[in-house]
């Protein structure tokens, strides 16, 4: 009768165990398309808003600091 | 029958042209947006660099303070950069497959990289700071 009850409770566990799902693949995906999504959206700015590179340094609010101040003789 | 497959041609050659036309304007589009804005460049940066206009997070210019706002010129210019920008935006935003308030937010975060440290951002509570204000 002792017995009995140990065993009854090791079959809950196992029972219980059996029934636990891992859902780990549905939380990865809609950070790697966002991701994704990101990037492209990123570049294609990029792409579009080079004028502001080639005309002056930065944003165009950005002045590039020369770096070399020595006097010219 | 013969008639009906020249028929069925011809309406598929028409919506082929419809097609080239509708895909070249939109690219006309992009082209158009890009060279009226970079003839804006130099003023919204000379605007920002006195700290007379600066960047929302929604990724769209304003005016910092009232006196800028209430000055003609300035927003004559903004209203013409907003409308280029909310076009730019709704292009890229179908080109990606994602929304146009992604593609504004993403273009603020790229301004604001690539801002000088007196540049003006609103935050998200609605306030005025200077880039140096708001690095940690």
């Amino acid at each position: 009768m002792k017995c009995i009850i140990p065993i009854i409770a090791v079959g809950i566990v196992l029972a219980l165990t059996g029934c636990w799902t891992i859902t780990v693949k549905h939380q990865v995906e809609p950070i790697y398309i966002t991701m994704n999504v990101n990037v492209k959206v990123e570049k294609q700015l990029n792409d579009f808003f080079d004028f502001e590179d080639q005309g002056q340094g930065g944003s165009g609010s950005t002045k590039s600091i020369p770096h070399d101040k020595t006097p010219k003789q | 029958m013969k008639k009906l497959t020249i028929k069925i041609c011809a309406l598929f050659c028409v919506l082929t042209l419809f097609a080239v036309v509708a895909i070249s304007s939109a690219q006309d589009t992009k082209d158009d947006i890009k060279l009226r804005m970079k003839d804006r460049f130099a003023q919204i940066s000379e605007l920002k660099q006195s700290g007379k206009i600066g960047e929302t997070p929604s990724g769209f210019a304003e005016a910092v303070s009232k006196e800028s706002a209430q000055d003609e010129k300035i927003s004559t210019l903004l209203t013409a950069e907003n409308n280029d920008r909310k076009l730019l935006y709704a292009i890229i935003a179908t080109e990606s497959q994602t929304s146009v308030q992604e593609v504004g937010m993403g273009n603020a975060k790229r301004y604001f990289q690539k801002a000088s440290a007196s540049d003006y951002f609103k935050t998200q509570a609605g306030e005025w700071k200077q880039k140096k204000d708001m690095m940690p």
